[in-house]
C-alpha cells in the first residue's frame, strides 16, 4: 500500500538495505509513508524485515540506496550524531525485550532518555511521574527492575519512550512477552499517550489481538521485499 | 565486591601510612613537650615509653633525691613520675601535682587528687573501667602468689580528666605517696603506742616500741586510717621511675646532663632523639608493608581491568539499547566510566576514611602495641 | 555494598570518637598570687617578711592543732593553687608529709636549720617488705628557739624571693628587721644563761630552746593530754634538777593551785611560755618577748 500526503511523518522511497555480512540479502522498500498522527501496525512473518524497517525509520540503520525521510528530514544525509540527536528529541522507542537497565531504578530508567538528551529538568521529572501514575507504576518508581513484574517492566519501557514527548513513537513487538489482557493495556497506554501528545505511532507486532486498536495495519510483504536469502 | 577490592588496594598503604604517621606524630608530640628525661641506666626506649606513654614496666627506679638535686639548679623544673603498677590492667601513673599543671589536665568530673589513696582517671580509662567519681578501684597485685609482696590497695576514684588525645587518657593518676604505699614503703597500721597484744609487741622502752610482723597493715585508705599512714624511708631515697626535666636554658640542660651522665647508674636522655630512633624502626617496617602493598596493588589493578572489560562485554545489549535510544558512543562510555568511577571513588573514599579514622585513633593503637 | 556502608559508618564513628578532644580549661589549674601557710608560727614569720607586698593566708582553723589537723580536699586544693606554700617542716604538720602538694612550690622552713633535728620517740617495726625498721618522731617546735626562727625566716625569705622576685628587696629588708629583733631576744636569753639561771623545760615541746641555752629538760612525753599539774612536781622530784629556786616552763596557763604547791614545796616557779602554735595573727617577736619577760620576772 502506498499512502502519500504532504504531511507524512515517515516517507521511504526506493530504499534498499543490504544486511552486513549477507551481501546478497537486501530489503527493498519502493515506497512507504505514514501520515502524521496515524497509528500504524506492521505485521508479517518472522524474518521478513519488520525490525529492520523500524530501525531504518528511526535512523539507527542507514540504507545503501534510496531516501528515508523521518519527521521531515532525510536521515540518510545526516551524520550519525545528528540522527542520534533526532532520536533522542523526537522519536520514542519501545523494544521487544524492554531493554531497561538493571542498575537503575524504575524512575531513573524512565528518565534515561531525558538524561542522555540533557532534558533532565524539573518539569520533565514531573511529566515522568505523571506518566508513570497514568501507566499504573507510580508506586514502584523507586524499585529496581529485578523487583518489577513483566508488565511493570514493559510499562517502564513505554514511559521511557514517551517521557521526551516524541513526535514519533516506534515500537518493536511491545507486547511480545505479555498475556493478551496486558498486551491490550500496554497498547492502549501507548496509543492514548500518543493521542494526548499528537504523536504518530508505528508498531511492529505479531499480536493479532491488538491490531484493532490501530488506525491501519500493514502486512510488510505488501510494501517491501526481502531478496537474496542466504542458502 | 569491586568496591571492597578497591578499598583494599587503596586502603592498605593509606592506612599503614596514616597509622604510622599518627604514631610518629604521637611519639614526636609527646617527646617535644619534655626536653629531658632522667632515669636509671638501661633501655632508653623503656624509659621513654614508661615516662611519656605510661607503659608500666620494670624500669629500675632512681631515688627521688635526684629530682631535688636537679631542682637545685636555678630555673630548672623537675617532675618525678613513677609507673610500675596497674589497676585492672590500666597503668597507674604516680605524678606530683605539677604534672597536672604542666599538661593542663583538668577534671571533667569530680576533682584532682587531694590525698593519699585517691585516684583520678583518664577519660578512656574511666570509660574502659566504667567508673565515676565515688567508685573504688583496687590496684593489681604485682605477684599474686608472693605473700611477702605488698598487698593491693583500694583506690578511691575522685575525678575523671577531660580527654586530651594522648596517653594521659588511658591512665590512673595517683600521687607519688600512694605509689609508695603500693610499693609497701608507706603504710598505715594501728598506733604502736596503743598496742598491748603480746603477739604484736616485741618490746617497749621509754622512747622505742618494737612491733612484730603480726601487725596488719591497712589496705583501705580512708578517714579512719589515713592518719596512720607514714613513710618508712628518707624521702630522698624513695623510688621513682623517671624525672621529667625542664631546664631553663641550654647551659642548665648541659649542666644537668653532664652531672647525671657522670654517674654510670643513671642516664639523662632527650626524648625526641629516642623517639626518632623508635620512629626509624617503625619506618623500616612501613617500607616492607609499602612494598607488599605495591605488589598486591598491581595484582588487584590487573584484576580490576579484567573485571571492567568482562563487564563491558557482558553488557553489550545494554550498550546497544543506549545507542538505539539516541546515546552517542561517548555518552555510553561516559556512563560506564561514571559507574566504574563511582565504585573506585567509594572504595578509595572508604580507604581514605579508614586511614583518617585509624590515624585519629593511633594513640589507642599505640597503647595496644607498647 | 551494604557491608561497605557499615564499614564506612563504623570508621566515621571511630574517627569522630578520636576527634572528640576537648581543650583542657586551665582555670582550675590557675596559680593564685598568694602565700598559704600551714601553722601560726610560720604564718607569723611569713607575714613579717612578706609585709604588704604579698597576701598571706593561714588555712588551718583556730580551733585545730596544726600538728594533728587534716585538711579537707577543698582546702588541699587551695594549697595546691597557691604560688607558695609555707610549712613549718620537721614533720610538725603530719598531713604535709603525705598530701599531694606541689613540692616545687612548698617551703618547709625547718629545712633552713643547720643543726640536727631532735628525735623524741621511735618505733621499730618488723612488717612490710623491709623487715625490721625504725621510724622516728622528730620534735616539730623548732621555732621556739629564736636562732632557729631566724633560720626559718631566711628559708621563707628565699622561697618568697623565688616566687615573687619583684619584691625581693622588700623581703630582704623585712628579714633584716625581723632577724635583728630575734637576735635581741636571743641575747636576752643568752644573758640568762650566762647569769646561771636555773631553768628547767619539758623536752616536749621545748627541746630546741633547752638545747640552745643549756637548760635542763624534763621528759613528759608519756603524759596524757589532760595531764595533772602535779606531774611536774613528780617529775621535779624524780630528776636531778638540783636545789634552790628554779624556773619550770609550761606551754599552757598553769593552775594557780599547782603553781603554789610547786613554789612552796620545791621552790619552782612555773612560767608560762606560749608556743604560739594556735595563736594566729599575733606578732611572733612580741609573743617571744612576752615569754622572756615572764621568765625574767620569775627568776629571783
Amino acid at each position: 500500500m502506498d499512502v502519500t500526503g504532504t504531511n507524512s511523518v515517515i516517507r521511504l522511497s526506493d530504499v534498499a538495505y543490504r544486511f552486513p555480512g549477507h551481501d546478497r540479502l537486501t530489503l527493498r522498500v519502493p515506497s512507504f509513508s505514514v501520515p502524521e498522527g496515524e497509528h500504524t501496525a506492521i505485521t508479517g512473518p518472522s524474518g521478513c524485515g519488520k525490525t529492520t524497517l523500524l530501525r531504518l525509520i528511526a535512523g539507527v540503520l542507514v540504507p545503501g540506496e534510496g531516501s528515508v525521510q523521518t519527521l521531515g528530514t532525510d536521515t540518510t544525509r545526516l551524520h550519525h550524531k545528528a540522527r542520534s540527536r533526532q532520536r533522542l528529541r523526537s522519536i520514542g522507542m519501545v523494544f521487544q525485550d524492554f531493554a531497561i537497565l538493571d542498575y537503575l531504578t524504575a524512575f531513573e530508567n524512565i528518565m534515561l532518555t531525558a538524561r542522555i538528551g540533557r532534558a533532565d529538568s524539573g518539569s520533565s521529572r514531573e511529566h515522568a511521574r505523571a506518566l508513570a501514575e497514568r501507566a499504573g507504576i507510580g508506586h514502584v518508581l523507586h524499585r529496581r527492575p529485578g523487583r518489577l513484574s513483566q508488565g511493570e517492566r514493559q510499562r517502564v519501557a513505554v514511559c521511557r519512550a514517551l517521557v521526551t514527548k516524541p513526535r514519533l513513537v516506534v515500537c518493536d513487538e511491545p507486547t511480545g512477552n505479555l498475556d493478551p489482557s496486558r498486551s491490550k493495556a500496554i497498547v492502549d497506554l501507548v496509543l492514548a499517550e500518543a493521542d494526548t501528545l499528537g504523536s504518530t505511532v508505528i508498531t511492529v507486532t505479531h499480536d493479532q489481538t491488538v491490531l484493532d486498536r490501530f488506525d491501519r495495519t500493514i502486512d510488510l510483504s505488501e510494501v517491501a521485499t526481502l531478496k537474496g536469502v542466504d542458502a | 565486591m569491586l568496591c571492597v577490592c578497591v578499598f583494599v588496594i587503596a586502603g592498605l598503604p593509606l592506612v599503614t601510612r596514616s597509622v604510622v604517621r599518627s604514631f610518629e606524630d604521637s611519639l614526636r608530640d609527646r617527646a617535644i613537650t619534655v626536653p629531658m628525661i632522667v632515669g636509671s641506666a638501661g633501655s632508653r626506649f623503656d624509659l621513654v615509653l614508661a615516662s611519656l606513654h605510661w607503659r608500666a614496666s620494670d624500669v629500675t627506679p632512681i631515688p627521688l633525691g635526684v629530682a631535688e638535686e636537679i631542682r637545685s639548679e636555678p630555673g630548672v623544673m623537675a617532675i618525678p613520675v613513677h609507673v610500675r603498677f596497674r589497676a585492672r590492667g590500666i597503668p597507674i601513673a604516680a605524678v606530683p601535682y605539677e604534672y597536672f599543671e604542666y599538661r593542663l589536665l583538668t577534671p571533667r568530673d569530680g576533682r584532682l587528687v587531694a590525698g593519699l589513696g585517691e585516684a583520678v582517671l583518664g577519660s578512656s580509662a574511666a570509660a574502659e573501667l566504667g567508673l565515676v567519681p565515688g567508685d573504688e578501684l583496687p590496684s593489681d597485685q604485682l605477684r599474686s602468689y608472693d605473700i611477702t609482696a605488698p598487698s593491693a590497695v583500694m583506690l578511691r576514684v575522685v575525678g575523671v580528666l577531660r580527654e586530651t588525645g594522648t596517653a594521659d587518657d588511658r591512665a590512673v593518676f595517683v600521687d607519688l605517696e600512694t605509689a609508695w604505699t603500693l610499693e609497701g614503703i608507706a603504710h598505715g597500721h594501728e598506733e604502736a603506742s596503743s598496742i598491748t597484744d603480746e603477739n604484736k609487741l616485741i618490746g617497749r622502752s621509754d622512747d622505742r616500741v618494737a612491733l612484730s610482723g603480726a601487725v596488719i597493715e591497712h589496705q583501705r585508705i580512708d578517714e579512719s586510717t589515713i592518719g596512720s599512714f607514714h613513710l618508712h624511708a628518707d624521702r630522698a631515697d624513695l623510688p621513682v621511675t623517671a624525672i621529667l626535666v625542664f631546664p631553663g636554658s641550654e647551659k642548665t640542660a648541659t649542666l644537668v646532663r653532664t652531672r647525671i651522665n657522670a654517674d654510670p647508674t643513671r642516664q639523662a636522655l632527650s626524648p625526641s632523639a629516642v623517639s626518632e630512633e623508635l620512629i626509624g624502626s617503625v619506618l623500616r617496617v612501613r617500607r616492607v608493608v609499602d612494598a607488599i602493598s605495591l605488589v598486591v596493588g598491581i595484582a588487584m589493578l590487573g584484576l580490576l581491568v579484567l573485571v571492567a572489560l568482562l563487564s563491558y562485554r557482558a553488557r553489550a545489549d545494554e550498550v546497544r539499547t543506549l545507542l538505539e535510544i539516541g546515546a552517542t558512543p561517548s555518552q555510553v562510555a561516559a556512563l560506564f566510566l561514571t559507574e566504574f568511577g563511582g565504585v573506585i571513588l567509594v572504595g578509595v573514599g572508604a580507604a581514605f576514611l579508614a586511614a583518617w579514622a585509624l590515624g585519629g585513633a593511633s594513640d589507642r593503637i599505640l597503647t595496644l602495641f607498647t | 555494598m551494604r557491608l561497605l556502608s557499615l564499614l564506612v559508618i563504623a570508621l566515621v564513628g571511630l574517627a569522630l570518637c578520636g576527634c572528640d578532644r576537648t581543650d583542657a580549661s586551665p582555670d582550675q589549674l590557675h596559680i593564685e598570687d598568694v602565700v598559704r601557710t600551714t601553722s601560726a608560727p610560720v604564718d607569723a614569720l611569713t607575714r613579717r617578711i612578706a609585709g604588704d607586698a604579698v597576701p598571706v593566708e593561714l588555712l588551718c582553723p583556730q580551733s585545730e592543732d596544726p600538728a594533728a589537723w587534716r585538711p579537707d580536699p577543698e582546702t588541699v586544693a587551695s594549697y595546691q593553687r597557691a604560688k607558695l606554700i609555707v610549712a613549718n617542716g620537721a614533720g610538725y604538720e603530719a598531713w604535709v608529709q603525705t598530701a599531694p602538694l606541689p613540692r616545687s612550690r612548698l617551703i618547709e622552713a625547718a629545712d633552713g636549720l643547720s643543726e640536727p633535728l631532735i628525735t623524741v620517740r621511735g618505733e621499730t617495726h618488723s612488717h612490710g617488705p623491709e623487715g625490721h625498721h625504725t621510724h622516728e618522731v622528730t620534735l616539730g617546735e623548732v621555732w621556739l628557739d629564736p636562732l632557729n626562727a631566724i633560720a626559718q625566716a631566711r628559708a621563707i625569705t628565699a622561697g618568697l624571693a623565688d616566687a615573687f622576685p619583684e619584691h625581693q628587696d622588700k623581703f630582704g629588708a623585712n628579714l633584716d628587721v625581723l632577724s635583728t629583733e630575734l637576735m635581741d631576744l636571743h641575747q636576752r636569753l643568752e644573758r640568762l644563761e650566762q647569769e646561771g639561771a636555773a631553768i628547767v623545760a619539758p623536752s616536749t615541746p621545748f627541746g630546741y630552746l633547752a638545747r640552745r641555752y643549756g637548760w635542763q629538760t624534763l621528759d613528759l612525753s608519756q603524759a596524757p593530754e589532760d595531764w595533772p599539774m602535779d606531774l611536774y612536781s613528780h617529775g621535779m622530784e624524780s630528776g636531778d634538777f638540783g636545789s634552790g629556786p628554779r624556773a619550770l616552763l609550761c606551754d599552757k596557763p598553769p593552775d594557780p593551785a599547782v603553781a603554789n604547791t610547786l613554789l612552796e614545796s620545791h621552790d619552782v616557779h612555773l612560767v608560762l611560755w606560749r608556743t604560739g602554735s594556735r595563736d594566729r595573727g599575733k606578732s611572733f617577736t612580741e609573743m617571744l618577748s612576752g615569754n622572756i619577760d615572764r621568765l625574767e620576772a620569775s627568776i629571783p
